[in-house]
């Protein structure tokens, strides 16, 4: 249950129309599992996990799951900001979930910039083929000219679900290291992680006895 | 840590078979085609090895003459110049020779180099190779058709520089070096030299091609190229280190020929050209002035000599690494001859004569036809070259191999351990030892570790999202914040004092309310099913729809685990499993209860409840707040006694550290409780004058 250490903090955050799947796949990603039935999110909820963009290099992903109906738009609108990774999903069922995606992508630009982030189009619910109403090709055209990533997904059947977060984190990896984003005072898309073991040890272990002497 | 030790086992397999070689070439001699043959056999990389073990044992050779040279350097530093030019001048023409060989040879390289792959998986036998065989044939015949040519027009070759670009001439030139330096006794060498001969040394000549070919494919090509454009004069000397027969490459050699033959005859003209050499070098290479090289080279030797053994071994520990470290110097040569090919006629006169000289046999009447003083220049020309070469061919491979070896093994240490002590099984076994001790250190301090992180509040705190709701809802006060500032400045006078008692109001709520929170911390704990309810109600008051009520979960939860403690006394639950699922439980409640207050502050926002009275909401909130307070303290008493009633048999004082911190800790989620509903202010506010009649007048 507890927490390990990691090396790096990104925050992301997914928005898109409702009832796309926004929380199932994060629940999926972070549990999973997958919930036919979803209360709609409210305001925002927050899902974290850990993964490894490279060999010894944890990084800890907080995503913030926003919820995609539009009376809470004004509300997860000032939640862009800190975000360092921004994936837009849509529904490949619903077409018009997919029209929105440029309407939100310039919604999140709008608040993020100046700060740089990664953009990542989530074609979601693939494993409804038949109920498809936007094609692959249109879409990672779309997300090519947008200069996003894209990639399909579907958290009923777990399809690349890791794979989208994984590109996500370490695209931003590479542009950290790149130093094109910096960890920046004041701005928490980006926070260093907790320190390595040895270094905490000796900390963690006073505060006990810190405790006591109050 | 597996990987490294497979390596080095493997290299030390590696390690013996090249020692091996290496006695066999000493045994042998150099001049043993034989050997060499095999010795390429063993494929790139080992010949690369051989190369550099050779340019060792040439080492030798070379380095009493380098003395000689150093000397004469100190001493003479004058006459070079015009000498020095000549030198350069040949030394370009032979490049360009060089450099058509490779051409030629370049189809049969390519083939070779699969073969070579092959060949490293530790096939020695010398006939596997068929093409090579062809290829080996082939530029037989041509060599023995060139040396013919050669041989009978000594004077055109002299007069023509034009004729000298022809590939398959300069290819000839190199032969008869070659073969001149299989029987270093002067002129009859030529003679002697038989087809056979000539085959093995076409052999030979490919050799190092090859394996320039090879090498770039293995490294970044491009780059190296560029670089080694650039230096040219080290490159250059390395090249006939690396080819040829036993190491010296095919123009290389033939340089080595010359002057082994010339030096014999012409001692002392030699002396005095020798001295020249170092500062034609200087000049015409950029490279330091005569005394430091001289002091270079002699160190450079010493290290070779040192080393040689830590190298090639090392080499093969790390092939990959050193083999491109030695690959780049026999590669450098290409580029370098291609930087020099410019030079005319006069370079390769010396070459010319040298070579028909020996093909004629007869060295005293090439004196007389050609003039002494033209040969001693040659000569001069000759050893220079030679002399250069050898040194910047020794200095770079000592260089690089050292620096190579240095990156991976500071101090040489294990270098050093591997080849002379032989302590390696014993080692290995001392180092997993204390590896597995590392390990295990490590593995017990991160439980420690983790212990403690079981056992902090903040880690749980973050852990169920409690950090980043109040992170969140920090965001959301902040923005309420400037909305209410903007909405009351754009407000006309009238609106405002309307509205001004309604924000005091709520503001005065939030800030009696946390007074009155506490003094009531010293209270009663509030009986479980009145939390609660308490809870339900005050959130119903909120009318903020239906949400879900984590706070009500998490309680259960934690009452559950109570109750489970409380049953089965008897069993042995630790202080130290009490005081984590204390924390754990307050940092879970104290998340949960900011949630809620962030959700709470959201959908207020949305406006989403038809009950527009903000004051009122406020009073529920402060009395949430009360109530969550409250609790934290109900808890940390509960977990206290379960500490105090476990842990007689445990230390007292730990006991008491471990009640005290649960406090703390219980406080510390009142206050963050206290912070989260701070935050609502703002928000509230801004819900209040956005609904507020007098905005929508």
């Amino acid at each position: 249950m507890v927490e390990p250490i990691f090396d790096y903090q990104f925050r992301l955050i997914l928005i898109g129309d409702s009832t796309v799947g926004k929380s199932s796949l994060l629940k999926y990603f972070t549990d999973g599992k997958f919930a036919d039935a979803c209360d709609p999110t409210v305001g925002v909820d927050f899902f974290a996990r850990l993964i490894e963009v490279e060999d010894g290099v944890r990084v800890k992903l907080q995503i913030w799951d926003t919820a995609g109906q539009e009376r809470f738009r004004s509300i997860t609108r000032s939640y862009y900001r800190n975000s360092v990774g921004v994936m837009i999903m849509y529904d490949i069922t619903k077409r018009a979930s997919f029209e929105n995606v440029i309407g939100w992508l310039e919604e999140a630009k709008f608040h993020i910039e100046p700060h740089k982030a990664v953009y990542m189009a989530i074609a979601h619910k693939c494993d409804r083929d038949s109920d498809r109403q936007v094609s692959s090709s249109e879409g990672s055209r779309f997300a090519q000219l947008n200069g996003m990533r894209f990639i399909e997904t579907s958290a009923k059947n777990g399809q690349n679900v890791e794979e989208a977060f994984l590109v996500v984190a370490k695209d931003i990896y590479r542009l950290l290291k790149e130093e094109r984003i910096k960890i920046e005072e004041g701005w928490d898309g980006i926070k260093p992680g907790f320190a390595r073991a040895d270094e905490r040890v000796h900390l963690a272990e006073g505060e006990p006895e810190g405790g006591g002497c109050c | 840590m597996s990987g490294t030790d497979d390596d080095a086992f493997a290299s030390a397999d590696e390690g013996d078979e090249t020692l091996t070689l290496k006695q066999k070439d000493k045994d042998e001699g150099p001049v043993d085609s034989d050997a060499v043959n095999s010795l390429k056999k063993k494929g790139t990389e080992k010949s690369v090895q051989q190369k550099s073990k050779i340019g060792a044992d040439t080492s030798k050779d070379v380095a009493s003459s380098t003395e000689s040279v150093a000397d004469g350097a100190v001493k003479h530093p004058g006459h070079q110049t015009k000498k020095s030019k000549q030198k350069t001048k040949k030394g370009k023409n032979v490049v360009k020779s060089k450099e058509n060989e490779g051409e030629v040879l370049k189809e049969k390289e390519k083939v070779k180099y699969s073969e070579t792959k092959q060949i490293q998986s530790a096939s020695l036998e010398l006939s596997t190779s068929k093409p090579s065989v062809a290829d080996d044939e082939k530029s037989e015949k041509k060599l023995q058709e060139v040396t013919e040519k050669v041989q009978k027009s000594p004077q055109t070759a002299e007069k023509g520089s034009t004729e000298m670009k022809t590939p398959q001439k300069a290819v000839t030139v190199e032969t008869e070096s070659f073969t001149k330096e299989c029987t270093p006794t002067k002129d009859s060498s030529v003679k002697t030299c038989t087809a056979e001969e000539t085959s093995t040394r076409t052999e030979l000549l490919k050799s190092p091609s090859s394996q320039e070919i090879v090498r770039p494919m293995q490294d970044s090509p491009n780059e190296q190229d560029s670089n080694e454009t650039k230096d040219t004069g080290n490159a250059e000397p390395t090249k006939s280190s690396s080819s040829g027969g036993w190491g010296w490459g095919s123009w290389g050699s033939s340089l080595l020929d010359m002057a082994s033959s010339s030096v014999t005859t012409f001692t002392s003209q030699v002396g005095g050209g020798l001295n020249a050499v170092l500062e034609t070098v200087e000049s015409t290479l950029n490279i330091p002035p005569p005394e430091q090289f001289v002091d270079d080279s002699a160190e450079k030797e010493k290290d070779e000599k040192n080393d040689s053994n830590d190298v090639l071994t090392d080499d093969i520990q790390d092939k990959s690494e050193r083999t491109e470290a030695i690959c780049t110097e026999p590669k450098r040569s290409d580029p370098e001859s291609v930087e020099q090919p410019k030079s005319t006629t006069k370079a390769q006169e010396p070459h010319q004569m040298q070579a028909a000289s020996k093909t004629s046999g007869s060295g005293g009447s090439w004196f007389s036809s050609w003039g002494v003083s033209n040969i001693t220049g040659i000569v001069q020309n000759t050893s220079k070259s030679l002399m250069t070469g050898s040194l910047d061919v020794l200095e770079i491979i000592g260089k690089k191999t050292f620096d190579v070896l240095k990156d991976h093994d500071p101090g040489l240490k294990r270098a050093r351990g591997f080849l002379f002590d032989r302590k390696d099984k014993p080692n290995l076994s001392q180092i997993l030892r204390d590896a597995k001790k590392e390990a295990e250190f490590r593995v017990e301090k991160e439980k420690e570790f983790e212990e403690s992180r079981k056992a902090d509040f903040g880690v749980h705190f973050d852990e169920f999202q409690g950090l980043v709701h109040l992170e969140a809802l920090e965001i959301l006060s902040q923005q309420s914040e400037r909305k209410v500032q903007s909405l009351l400045m754009a407000l006309p006078t009238d609106s405002l004092a309307t509205i001004k008692p309604t924000l005091l109001l709520i503001k005065q709520t939030f800030e009696t309310e946390i007074e009155e929170e506490e003094e009531s911390a010293d209270e009663e704990g509030s009986q479980g099913q009145d939390f609660i309810r308490l809870v339900a109600e005050h959130l119903a008051e909120l009318q903020i729809g239906s949400m879900p009520n984590k706070v009500k979960q998490t309680w259960e939860e934690i009452e559950v685990w109570l109750a489970q403690f409380h049953e089965k006394k008897d069993s042995d639950v630790s202080s130290k499993i009490v005081h984590q699922t204390a924390i754990q439980s307050l940092a879970r409640l104290t998340s949960k209860g900011i949630d809620q207050f962030h959700k709470t502050g959201e959908l207020i926002l949305l406006h989403m409840d038809s009950d527009h009275d903000y004051v009122k909401k406020s009073q529920s909130l402060a009395s949430l707040t009360k109530i969550l307070c409250k609790e934290m303290g109900c808890l940390a008493n509960k977990f206290a006694d379960c500490l105090t009633g476990t842990s007689e048999e445990d230390r007292g004082n730990e006991i008491g550290c471990l009640t005290t911190n649960i406090y703390l800790e219980a406080s510390n989620s009142s206050s963050y409780v206290q912070d989260g509903f701070r935050l609502l202010l703002p928000v509230l506010q801004q819900a209040a004058i956005e609904t507020s009649e007098v905005l929508n007048r």
